[in-house]
């Protein structure tokens, strides 16, 4: 059980910079998620974590001590691929017990080990079967079993449901989130989807291009995205370009495209211009405790299920707004709606 | 080739890792260099010396560097007619191996049929049986049937072992044809033959060159079957080179005809490996 | 998809590749095995029956069979052995990598009786290896390395033409295995012989087990590098059956050899699955 530091880590490929002074704190038992586009530097940062890719520069370190100059066989990390990387040539059992091998725990140990791991994660009667026998969501039980059977001091996650369909993947990243919390380890988890990010992570680090955007709780980073990228990333969002006409202690008013907004956002006063974003499902039939009223034609319906994406217009600008169920507009008509004060961020 | 491991991956230790850069590199390069080429230069040596100015122990050079024994082999040895056999033999069997494998190619490329690994093996047979086990025997049957000593019975026997190269490029590059260019090809109208014309034989071509250049090499340097059945109404360069190794080892005289028989083989495969952009021995040994 | 249709023109089109190779090569060992039970010959008139097995039993026969299989596995299993480091070698990347991946596909293209010839001529009593390790005082005399009674001659020769093909196979079946469970394997613990060990060889092994197959029945059932630089005796298989045939006009035994030569190559490649089968259950 460890902290992990990650300190001015840097990386280059080839003159393009993959990871660009990245600091992060992670706490003992945390469970952080790396969320970012491809290309982001998310799965380098986390390799790097793990000692298979060398750093240009900074400090990782766990617990304190410094881990630049330790191999990856000597870290205490373990590492739940996107392929799974099992064995092809080991049963179950040989592959969960492959770390405890390398320890050279005791075969007693081992043996109990591996079925309690093995019931964690409920692959209770496979443990004779080859990988090749198995199914997908099988095959990541196993890999999860393997890495948490050695007890590391750092849970590292690369995508690992990305290769399962849907419903399965909203069944296992729950049940990997309850595994963690029961026992406690330090994970960190890399993905590109953010529902799932948002779903599992104690905190969530948003990158892009080798940078953090932003680092906050989920309820944060979603209601209160720092930056454009991370508005657009997480969710959706309109984002418009907005002159700030006036800053007071309860929050600013805002010059868009859409017409005069009221935010309860307070910028930095000296500021003339900022991006300002708000979620579509904010954005309700107008009611008179509303500050914000706008008017919109309907473009466009598309029923979803579960809510209704509605594209509107407003004096040339487009904006989304989503309905739970479905909608009564047709396209043509003209729609009043209003926003909170509290649902208007103002972007950095 | 893949290039192996991931950009950037760890050196397992910083023993392991002086072996990426520094000396073990180095030391290994000069070690192979020196097994692989100091053969060969020895063999260029000895093609070059001097009659006149001997070059025995503990001379390290010949003294001296003549073009005489090229000449001698010319002039006096078979050497030229088994060239002529060599090449001709060569170019016969790799004519009757194309034809021969294409159809087979055809078929193996374009469906799905139960018996094709059976006959992928079949088709490596020539190569994996023993080669004088095959050349002793099959003169037996060539000898009951007429075919001993011939021309005929040579190029028949050169074609069975050629074969395996044709017809595995061949087959090879058939099934390497997207299914979807084929059913693109039909849905816009083309009939079987104009698919064979325009599309399958032009993506195929460098296999087809391959299987050519392999082929013709196989045939050129093939020894046992021409030494049982052709010999000694027909020379090859191989079965020269092998009277040259015998038991009157004249080193001046096999380092020439060896010469005469490696250099065309380098040339042409190095060639053929250029231009397949693809390393075939190993991609087709890597789905073992 | 194969329509009923088809059958029939699959069938014609491959009918010529499959029947000319499976027509010479069934001749043969029709031929082969008529002649061992004496139901054929141009010359004599022979019984139908074993005679000719029970001829060509003699200790003559066992001692080619031992010693072709000796050299054969010590061509085989040498050129593994040397051929595995250098694979592994050439996994990662370094300085002058394509050049060493050059200069090791030569002998590839080196046709085996020139191949034989070469080193023939660099390890002869007076060649150039002689040479060099007389005057680095290595060696006090010459060594007799070609048409030794054991066969060193010959070994070398195998070795040299046959280790850049195994380690072309080596390269392409380790090459298949995914990089990530190698780092799968390192981050659970395993430093590089581990690595090794329980990743890297299980699952080469298959590849190399092909590898060392082809090349021991090559060198089992070799002619040419025997009779060029082999010892007087015992002879190779090989060469034995051809001396039987074509001296002694003993085409009967000579088929016995050629027998001896096909089903030892079978029982030694499955002896050698069997084998490869075993180190990987013992290695993971």
């Amino acid at each position: 059980m460890a902290d992990l530091d990650l300190v001015e880590l840097y990386k280059q490929y080839g003159g393009q910079t993959v990871v660009d002074h990245l600091t992060l704190h992670v706490s003992d038992g945390e469970f952080v998620t790396l969320l970012g586009p491809s290309g982001c530097g998310k799965t380098t940062t986390l390799r790097a974590i793990a000692g298979l890719v060398e750093i240009d520069g900074g400090e990782i370190r766990f617990g304190g001590r410094l881990m630049n100059d330790v191999p990856p066989h000597k870290r205490s990390t373990a590492m739940v691929f996107q392929s799974y990387a099992l064995f092809p040539h080991m049963t179950v059992a040989e592959n969960i017990s492959f770390g405890l091998r390398m320890r050279h725990v005791s075969d007693r140990d081992r043996r109990d080990r591996v079925a309690d791991a093995m019931a964690m994660v409920g692959l209770e009667g496979l443990a004779e079967r080859k990988p090749g026998q198995l199914s997908g969501g099988q095959q990541q039980r196993v890999a999860l079993a393997r890495a948490i059977v050695t007890r590391p001091d750092v849970l590292l996650f690369d995508e690992p449901l990305s290769n399962l369909d849907a419903k399965l993947r909203e069944r296992l990243r729950i049940e990997i989130r309850e595994l963690q919390r029961r026992l406690g380890i330090t994970s960190i988890y890399v993905t590109h989807d953010q529902a799932e990010a948002l779903v599992i992570s104690d905190r969530i680090v948003v990158m892009n291009q080798g940078r953090i955007e932003q680092i906050g709780d989920p309820l944060m980073v979603y209601k209160q995205p720092a930056t454009s990228f991370t508005a657009e990333f997480i969710g959706q969002a309109n984002v418009l370009e907005a002159t700030i006409s006036s800053v007071s202690s309860d929050g600013c008013q805002l010059d868009t495209a859409i017409g005069r907004l009221v935010s309860s956002a307070r910028p930095d006063p000296e500021r003339r211009t900022a991006l300002v974003s708000w979620r579509p499902e904010d954005m309700i039939p107008f009611t008179p405790d509303l500050p914000n009223r706008i008017e919109a034609r309907v473009t466009r319906t598309i029923f979803m299920g579960n809510l209704t994406d509605v594209a509107l217009d407003v004096n040339g600008t487009a904006i989304r707004v989503e309905r739970p169920g479905s909608v009564d507009w047709q396209v043509g008509d003209t729609v009043a709606l209003g926003l909170a004060a509290d649902r208007i961020q103002v972007l950095r | 080739m893949t290039g192996g491991l991931p950009l950037g991956t760890r050196s397992p230790a910083p023993v392991l890792r002086a072996v990426r850069l520094g000396v073990v590199p180095l030391a290994v390069i000069v070690v192979a260099g020196i097994a692989v080429g100091v053969p060969i230069l020895m063999a260029i040596a000895w093609s070059l010396v001097d009659p006149d100015h001997p070059w025995s122990y503990p001379d390290m050079f010949p003294p001296s560097v003549s073009l005489y024994q090229w000449e001698y082999v010319f002039r006096v040895t078979g050497i030229v007619p088994a060239i002529a056999t060599s090449y001709v033999l060569a170019t016969a069997a790799t004519i009757l191996s194309f034809l021969i494998a294409l159809p087979m190619a055809y078929a193996m490329g374009r469906w799905a049929f139960r018996g094709k690994e059976l006959i992928r093996i079949l088709m490596l047979l020539p190569l994996v049986m023993p080669g004088m086990v095959v050349a002793l025997f099959l003169s037996r049957v060539f000898a009951a049937f007429g075919l001993a000593q011939t021309f005929h019975g040579l190029v028949l026997a050169h074609t069975l072992l050629g074969l395996p190269f044709m017809a595995r490029l061949l087959s090879t590059s058939f099934e390497a044809i997207p299914r979807e260019v084929s059913d693109a090809a039909s849905n816009l109208g083309a009939s079987e033959f104009a698919k064979l014309r325009t599309i399958y034989l032009p993506m195929v071509r460098p296999g087809i060159f391959a299987g050519a250049i392999l082929t013709f090499i196989a045939s050129l340097e093939e020894f046992s079957l021409t030494y049982v059945i052709g010999t000694p109404d027909y020379q090859t360069i191989p079965t020269i080179l092998f009277g040259f190794l015998g038991q009157r080892l004249v080193r001046t005289q096999a380092s020439v005809v060896s010469l005469i028989l490696l250099v065309p083989s380098l040339v042409l495969l190095f060639a053929a490996d250029r231009m397949l952009k693809r390393d075939y021995v190993s991609t087709g040994f890597s789905k073992l | 998809m194969t329509r009923k249709g088809h059958r029939l023109e699959i069938a014609l089109l491959v009918l010529p590749a499959v029947g000319f190779v499976a027509l010479f090569l069934a001749a043969v060992l029709v031929m082969t095995v008529m002649q061992s039970v004496g139901l054929f010959s141009f010359t004599q008139e022979t019984q139908v029956g074993l005679q000719s097995w029970i001829d060509a039993a003699t200790g003559q026969t066992w001692d080619s069979f031992s010693y072709s299989a000796k050299i054969a596995a010590t061509s085989a299993f040498g050129s593994l052995l040397l051929a595995y480091p250098l694979a592994l070698f050439l996994r990662r990347s370094f300085v002058g990598r394509p050049l060493l991946n050059a200069i090791i596909r030569v002998p590839l293209f080196v046709p085996a009786l020139v191949a034989a010839f070469l080193i023939l001529n660099v390890m002869s009593f007076h060649g150039i290896v002689n040479e060099v390790l007389v005057r680095l005082g290595v060696i006090g005399e010459p060594l007799r390395l070609t048409h030794d009674d054991w066969g060193l001659g010959v070994v070398f020769i195998q070795i040299w033409k046959n280790l850049p093909f195994l380690a072309l196979i080596l390269t392409a079946v380790l090459a298949n295995i995914p990089a990530d469970l190698e780092a799968a394997a390192r981050n659970l613990g395993a430093g590089p012989f581990a690595v090794f060990r329980h990743v890297l060889l299980p699952l080469s092994i298959p590849g190399a087990q092909t590898g060392v197959t082809l090349v021991f029945i090559g060198v089992l059932g070799d002619f040419a590098i025997n009779a060029i630089a082999g010892p007087l005796y015992p002879p190779s298989l090989s060469i034995r059956m051809y001396l039987l045939g074509r001296n002694f006009g003993e085409w009967g035994q000579a088929a016995v050899v050629a027998i001896v030569i096909m089903v030892s190559s079978l029982l030694f490649a499955w002896l050698f699955s069997i084998l490869g089968r075993l180190t990987v259950r013992v290695v993971r």
